[in-house]
């Protein structure tokens, strides 16, 4: 049985997902921040997170990019969808465009206050197409509160977890980060989120949470 | 490290015809073009009106792939990253299915992508965000050369990523050679020394045998022009 060290700060944002996937799989793992910037050029190219997962025999895998992390830990503990190519790439689709929406809300997080206006009208339209999209994505699931199927998986874990990210992250200097997620703009996605947060797997993990 | 040897020859039996949705070239999709190109499909590519098309597109963004099969049941996909990584499986062009060899894929071409973002943020910024993109850029650039050329390394210096053939990643480093070669040295032409002989010898050696693929000659002199 592996067990696996996430590199990261300790801050509630990128890695989230990883988190909630490590937690939700109960994986033998614990998070090290290294020091920084002292620590960077022990990572692969700089960059956290990084996960270190060592096996039974002592060997070790070592990867970085936080998307290649998450994948590679929902084919481990069998939470993707399917095998099925189509669902794969609407997997894929689907995880890119949140992961969109991330990445704005760190622009507009540590941009000047010049750039935040224009940042701030694209974020707007962006979130906006996003919500819609997913939200048919998961009507076309019957609405059940996961993306596929009727389990929890991979991209309803990624999903919930990276809006407790920008709540917790974003929001204090970006209070209009999660306008377009609300409930009554976001119904489904919002359904998304109290399955996946009434799931005894992540109870410890939501603690982390104030 | 060692990388999988056990890899899939690139044959498509595709019968399914592709439409690329996209702005008009120079735009993103260029690893989507080459693995259409190296795959020899049925695809065209459809510039839409923009704005005005903008609410028809899945998150309002391009590219967006539709692909039709035989029976004309269509498949809408956007996102690059999620269409090129579709399209590479459909194509047999991906890694072996050890999921450590999977995962080092999708990190690798992650790691081309950030690199590829910077240069275009520096493209489109201002005077002053130009000034910090380039120092991003510098960064990123020495960091995932050094760390490809170790994964080079890995599987021999032969050309390729992963095994002795063609797949995904070879092409994804092909298509970004040709854009930084064209593009992105027009804008930022520091940027090559970078890449060049010197700095990335094995990273040059998968540019110069992906592109001796005879599927892939219509494509390199679309970017000598």
């Amino acid at each position: 049985m592996s067990s696996f060290v996430l590199h990261y700060f300790p801050i509630n944002a990128r890695a989230e997902p990883i988190k909630a996937i490590l937690s939700y799989a109960g994986a033998n793992w614990k998070l090290e921040s290294p020091e920084w910037p002292q620590g960077k050029s022990s990572q692969p190219v700089g960059k956290l997170p990084v996960l270190v997962e060592t096996a039974a025999d002592g060997s070790q895998f070592t990867l970085s990019e936080s998307l290649a992390i998450e994948e590679y830990l929902a084919k481990t503990f069998s939470l993707n969808v399917s095998d099925n190519l189509q669902n794969a790439a609407r997997q894929t689709e689907l995880r890119s465009q949140i992961k969109d929406v991330w990445d704005m809300c760190i622009q507009y997080k540590f941009g000047t206050e010049e750039s935040r206006k224009g940042t701030m009208e694209k974020y707007a339209a962006l979130s906006k197409a996003v919500v819609a999209y997913h939200e048919e994505q998961l009507k076309l699931n019957g609405a059940n509160g996961h993306y596929f199927g009727s389990e929890t998986k991979y991209l309803d874990l990624a999903v919930f977890a990276t809006y407790l990210a920008i709540k917790d992250f974003i929001v204090p200097s970006f209070p209009q980060a999660l306008d377009n997620f609300s409930k009554e703009n976001a119904p489904l996605m919002n359904k998304v989120f109290e399955t996946v947060s009434a799931e005894p797997r992540l109870a410890s993990y939501l603690t982390t949470f104030n | 490290m060692t990388n999988d040897t056990t890899v899939p020859s690139s044959t498509s039996t595709s019968t399914s015809t592709f439409v690329l949705r996209n702005h008009a070239p120079p735009a993103r999709a260029e690893t989507i073009e080459a693995l259409f190109a190296y795959a020899k499909v049925n695809w065209k590519l459809e510039v839409p009106s923009w704005p005005q098309e903008q609410v028809n597109q899945p998150s309002g963004k391009l590219p967006v792939l539709v692909e039709s099969n035989t029976s004309g049941t269509k498949f809408v996909l956007s996102e690059t990253l999620a269409i090129e990584s579709y399209l590479a499986k459909k194509f047999n062009l991906t890694v072996s299915d050890s999921p450590e060899m999977v995962a080092r894929q999708v990190e690798l071409r992650t790691q081309i992508n950030d690199v590829y973002e910077l240069a275009l943020m520096h493209k489109i910024g201002s005077t002053e965000e130009r000034k910090v993109v380039m120092e991003k850029f510098v960064g990123a650039a020495r960091a995932i050369v050094r760390y490809h050329e170790k994964v080079l390394q890995a599987n021999g210096g032969n050309g390729h990523y992963f095994g002795d053939r063609v797949t995904y990643m070879d092409i994804v480093v092909f298509a970004f050679f040709c854009i930084l070669n064209s593009q992105i040295a027009a804008d930022m032409p520091r940027a090559l020394d970078f890449f060049s002989e010197h700095s990335a010898p094995l990273l040059n050696k998968v540019y110069t045998t992906t592109a001796k693929e005879p599927a892939l000659a219509d494509f390199v002199s679309s970017f000598r022009k």
